[in-house]
């Protein structure tokens, strides 16, 4: 029940009006939606679109959201049902993948390579997702003992704070400062690589 | 890198609030600096990617690209008019007086020109307006969400919501006037019912 949902105080917040609060959930979300969208949609150019569009309708149809399910699960299901809406879409007009593609260039000849590839698939993008996985790996084996079970617990197990006061006996505060210090300390290993470039900010 | 006392004071409750276990001022003050602190987002997005990467691989990826998602879809939110549901009793609120039956109306009015904006939330007591009159767009076009809207903890009783009303005078003098109308609210979207604001009554 919505109790239980971690994303409970987020969505509560924007259903009282703080649309801006919504952004949180959205780069919460946005990789695994993308994933998922990916796994349905074989035209990878229309991906971005399709997550963009069901993080809109999430946002437009948030005020009815009752909490009977988890937030995710909602939020999964509206992916599904709008990677499927163009699915059926594709299926009835095949102009329509044209339409799916990136059009954005002047020049066709010249970028065509580029359309060909997006963004992650290409060799340097895949560099730097190693790098970034690998990074986390590293900086969590670089943890100590605590705080690595402490981060293990939450992000890996999916344990409450409570619970793993429990496994680990320890107050509460103990937890929560425990899964902030890892935390800090793999992201700061991260910073170099999710860096902004000049210009580019959140 | 050396970071102040109240960054980390901000981080921490972001770490908290990742695992939904923020304490509701922790979140209300992440959420009022949210729009305004571009190091909050970023390290939003960094404990987000932290927990996605180390329970899969995949979903690691160039912070570019998570940039310019949401980027776009700021953009495609901005043009959405923002309506919440009139207030249905929801955990913990105990008033379960639906709307319609002369209790509370809370809903936002979204502006009806091309570039749709959030107007803010009334408490409107007893009556209802009858949908807007120019000169009541001309009041709140471009006005942005008041800061005193965001509830700041759990649903609690009516008489707190009564608080977050909006102080405009222009708006009051407005409402005024109207509620000697009287007539029925629209729940959600606007009607333009009656240009008619004289002493008609109806």
């Amino acid at each position: 029940m919505m109790q239980d949902d971690v994303d409970a105080p987020l969505v509560e917040r924007v259903q009282r009006g703080d649309m801006k609060a919504f952004e949180l959930l959205v780069l919460k979300y946005q990789r695994r939606i993308e994933r998922l969208i990916g796994r349905m949609v074989r035209d990878v150019d229309l991906v971005p679109d399709i997550a963009q569009e069901t993080f809109v309708r999430a946002y437009r149809a948030i005020g009815q959201f009752r909490g009977e399910s988890a937030f995710y699960t909602w939020l999964y299901r509206i992916a599904v049902n709008t990677a499927k809406r163009v699915l059926v879409g594709l299926k009835r007009d095949p102009l329509v993948t044209e339409a799916g593609r990136a059009v954005g260039d002047d020049n066709d000849e010249t970028s065509s390579v580029e359309n060909d590839l997006r963004d992650e698939a290409t060799p340097e993008a895949l560099l730097a997702s190693k790098e970034i996985a690998q990074t986390v790996n590293a900086a969590i084996e670089a943890l100590s003992d605590d705080l690595r079970q402490a981060i293990t617990l939450r992000e890996i197990e999916g344990l409450s704070y409570e619970e793993i006061a429990d496994v680990m006996n320890c107050p509460i505060g103990t937890v929560r400062s425990r899964i902030f210090r890892a935390r800090e300390a793999i992201a700061s290993r991260l910073r170099p690589l999710l860096d902004t470039r000049e210009g580019e900010r959140w | 890198m050396s970071r102040t006392s109240a960054e980390v004071v901000r981080d921490e409750a972001l770490s908290a609030l990742v695992d939904g276990q923020a304490m509701p001022d922790e979140l209300d003050r992440v959420c009022r600096a949210w729009s305004q602190d571009s190091e909050l987002r970023r390290q939003w997005h960094a404990y987000q990617l932290i927990g996605d990467v180390m329970r899969s691989d995949e979903l690691a990826g160039d912070a570019a690209r998570d940039r310019a998602f949401l980027s776009d879809l700021r953009a495609r939110l901005a043009n959405e008019p923002v309506v919440l549901a009139p207030a249905m009793s929801r955990a913990g609120d105990g008033d379960g007086r639906p709307a319609a039956k002369g209790g509370r109306w809370r809903y936002a009015l979204a502006g009806l020109s091309g570039v749709a904006v959030v107007l803010g939330v009334l408490w409107v007591q007893g009556g209802g307006v009858t949908g807007l009159d120019p000169a009541l767009q001309q009041i709140t076009a471009g006005r942005g969400l008041p800061e005193n809207t965001s509830a700041s903890g759990p649903a609690g009783s009516t008489s707190d919501l009564n608080e977050q009303m909006i102080r405009d005078a222009r708006l009051d003098e407005y409402l005024a006037a109207h509620k000697r109308l009287g007539g029925s609210s629209t729940a959600g979207g606007l009607s333009r019912v009656s240009n008619k604001v004289g002493g008609d009554g109806r």
